[in-house]
């Protein structure tokens, strides 16, 4: 494997690519991250909330 | 055994319990998998000699195209599984890739849209392959909506598996729209028959996104099913005792 860039300014830049290049990549992550936050907290309240509604049963 | 291995994690309470225990595990894998990938393809090849830098969009928008398309040919499958054999964990899971499908998909159109900015002048174009990806983008929203429009699951399941499987024509067109039809979309760069016309030292990493991005979307798939579980399970004695 070969580095290709010189610098962080041509990394960041890329021949004025850049901008398109890392817009992608932020919304790529945010869109993970908000997937899977998304479905973990859903599983989180629907946990807590049959554990509620089975106790409140039982009393 | 392999009938009774197939019955028993057919069940959503013994899948919901193998899948808690994997997810984790599962989706750190190829979360960091595709972070190496994509890393590779970003920083450690060379730039293409026509569309400079852009090219490395690759990484991100062709994985995403490739797995927008397999969402729906899982769907498919998990839906014939549900009308013949009537097994609920099927149409569970199937019901649970629509979200994820939805948001792959708006992710490949956003890709590819900024990928055209530099390379061919606009981020829209009404061709074959975009339109037909945007005809996916809007089916995986319908199936959403139509299953939350019913009051009764049974009946609501039953059509969301009749409509896609009348949907899923639309995969070999998206696949074959460059072919069929003159498109700005250049034709596939890899296929079955042909050597591939990408550098081998950007045909690795791109390989290794692909299935990355694909073990680490099916973690959330993974994920969504187990809420999906949940929340058609709710009243049964094993779920109140999680």
């Amino acid at each position: 494997m070969k580095f290709y860039f010189e610098s962080i300014n041509e990394i960041f830049f890329m021949g004025g690519h850049g901008i398109y290049v890392w817009i992608v990549v932020i919304v790529l992550f945010t869109t993970l991250l908000l997937l899977i936050l998304n479905f973990a907290l859903r599983i989180n309240r629907l946990v807590k909330e049959i554990k509620t509604f089975s106790q409140i049963k039982d009393n | 055994m392999l009938k009774k291995f197939f019955h028993q994690f057919a069940s959503p309470k013994s899948y919901f319990r193998i899948a808690t225990k994997i997810q984790n595990p599962f989706l750190l894998i190829f979360v960091l998998l595709y972070v190496f990938a994509l890393a590779w393809g970003l920083l450690f090849t060379p730039e293409d000699y026509i569309q400079g830098n852009s090219y490395r969009i690759i990484f991100m928008h062709v994985p995403a195209s490739f797995v927008s398309q397999i969402l729906f040919l899982i769907m498919a499958f998990c839906s014939v599984i549900f009308l013949v054999w009537r097994l609920k964990l099927s149409i569970y899971v199937a019901k649970s890739i629509a979200p994820i499908g939805a948001a792959v998909t708006f992710f490949a159109l956003f890709s590819g849209s900024i990928w055209g900015i530099p390379t061919w002048g606009t981020w829209w174009q009404w061709d074959a392959r975009i339109t037909s990806t945007l005809i996916l983008l809007i089916m995986y929203l319908g199936l959403i909506s139509l299953h939350s429009s019913f009051n009764n699951y049974e009946k609501a399941d039953r059509f969301f598996a009749i409509i896609v499987l009348a949907g899923v024509i639309n995969i070999p067109i998206i696949k074959k729209s460059v072919d069929w039809w003159s498109t700005l979309h250049q034709s596939a760069s890899i296929t079955l028959t042909d050597a591939p016309s990408i550098d081998p030292l950007m045909l690795a990493p791109l390989f290794l996104s692909i299935f990355s991005f694909f073990g680490l979307i099916m973690g959330i798939v993974i994920l969504s099913s187990r809420y999906e579980i949940l929340l058609r399970e709710q009243s049964k004695s094993w779920v109140k005792s999680l």
